[in-house]
């Protein structure tokens, strides 16, 4: 019933799909499986397999819970986690590698929890989110976030402090709330 | 923005901001905590924002930079490619995803025309339409408008499937829907709908016997803030619904 056509236009349809992801994600992904893997080669094999996973399953991309960013980083980190499994279960190699160590760190529930704090806080107006990153996710201090936002300390001060409290507004429940929430 | 900037952070008590920040000298970080030893209101206040700070200090590193960076990778357009060939290799060898692929190709087409920043067409018609043969956008093609929202809904009831990107405009939506599982001669509308449930139409159309098959794609716009729509929604022209998707 397709026919040719159809059967071309569908194709040239996944395409677009695939690359308005990597247009948008691309630099996302590759620097989270980057961090993970520690290898630049096999980091990219890692957002090639989720870009088609992507592509095999828009409409949990769509559909998911959170935003499409967190839901491409979740499949880079189980990608990840398949690779190192499937690796350990070769005798030959021994120790523990880089990967291990970085995957330990990006324990399965922080992840998660991550993802809803992260898209908790893009509901926050741009002037709010971008004080809360860079005091908190980042780590800078008060007077590196002032320099880095162009605005004086006591104004990341106060702001980041109205920031919380609109965090709060939003999700009354608190953070734990709302992990518990969507768990 | 509606906060006061110029106010101290601290209710009318000490600087709390500073202190949750971890932005003060000892002495001042002294007096806040003899504060917030007497102060209950001050106390409470503390304790449930610092839980917000110690749960965005607590997403790891790794993550929070990948949550900040947007575009694609420097250096990926062989990552693309590769991509892309892959998945040519599996959807030429793949005849049996047929009906998966329509979905497929709806999210696709959505996120295609948003990507690429271009009309898709209004496949009102007949006969293969040109716009199909349309080549896929480059790979310097701009990015989704910021913004943008997707949603996906299959009405189990009518049978009808839409996919829609809504993109914000400046005091206006641009939207992009794909639309099947509608019966062929069905004159169909297309509507935004605002958050106190009006709406107004974005485009109509006559359901073609490809289009019944296939799907059919839409561009249309409407004169609604982008913060004011809750919805998409699709019925023909008598008022039955065929499907309503929330953003």
């Amino acid at each position: 019933m397709a026919g040719l056509r159809g059967q071309r236009r569908r194709e040239v349809a996944d395409e677009a799909l695939v690359r308005s992801l990597f247009q948008e994600h691309g630099r996302a992904m590759l620097a989270y499986a980057t961090q993970l893997t520690r290898d630049r080669a096999i980091a990219e094999d890692v957002v090639q397999e989720a870009l088609l996973r992507a592509w095999r399953n828009p409409d949990s991309l769509v559909n998911g819970r959170g935003s499409v960013r967190g839901w491409l980083l979740t499949v880079i980190r189980n990608i990840v986690i398949d690779m190192v499994r499937a690796r350990n279960a070769r005798p030959t190699e021994v120790g523990e590698s880089p990967v291990e160590v970085a995957i330990e760190r990006d324990h399965a529930d922080r992840v998660a929890d991550s993802m809803l704090v992260v898209d908790a806080l893009g509901q926050l107006s741009t002037e709010h989110r971008e004080v809360l990153e860079q005091l908190y996710l980042l780590g800078s201090t008060v007077g590196e976030a002032a320099e880095s936002l162009g605005i004086p300390p006591g104004t990341v001060k106060s702001r980041s402090f109205y920031a919380l409290r609109a965090l709060r507004e939003l999700y009354p429940g608190g953070p734990a709330r709302l992990e518990r929430s969507a768990s | 923005m509606r906060t006061p900037e110029n106010l101290p952070a601290t209710g009318n008590h000490v600087d709390i901001g500073g202190y949750l920040a971890k932005a003060l000298d000892p002495a001042q970080t002294e007096r806040v905590e003899e504060h917030l030893a007497a102060c209950e209101d001050c106390r409470t206040e503390v304790d449930s924002l610092r839980e917000w700070a110690d749960s965005l200090e607590a997403v790891p590193d790794s993550m929070a930079e990948a949550m900040l960076l947007d575009g694609p990778p420097e250096g990926g357009d062989l990552l693309l490619q590769r991509t892309l060939r892959q998945i040519r290799t599996e959807s030429a060898g793949d005849r049996n995803r047929r009906r998966a692929g329509l979905g497929v190709a709806a999210a696709a087409v959505v996120a295609a025309a948003i990507s690429a920043g271009v009309a898709i067409g209004h496949t009102g018609g007949h006969q293969s339409s040109p716009q199909a043969e349309a080549p896929a956008p480059s790979a310097t093609a701009s990015t989704a408008a910021p913004g943008t929202r997707f949603a996906t809904v299959a009405d189990p009831a009518t049978g009808a499937r839409i996919t829609v990107a809504v993109a914000p405009q400046t005091g206006w939506v641009r939207v992009t829907a794909a639309v099947s599982g509608i019966p062929a001669g069905q004159q169909c509308q297309l509507f935004v709908v605002k958050k106190d449930g009006t709406a107004v139409l974005a485009g109509s159309w006559v359901v073609s016997a490809k289009g019944a098959a296939d799907g059919t794609t839409l561009d249309g716009t409407a004169l609604i803030d982008p913060s004011d729509v809750a919805g998409v929604r699709v019925s023909n022209t008598d008022g039955k619904q065929f499907a309503s998707a929330n953003l």
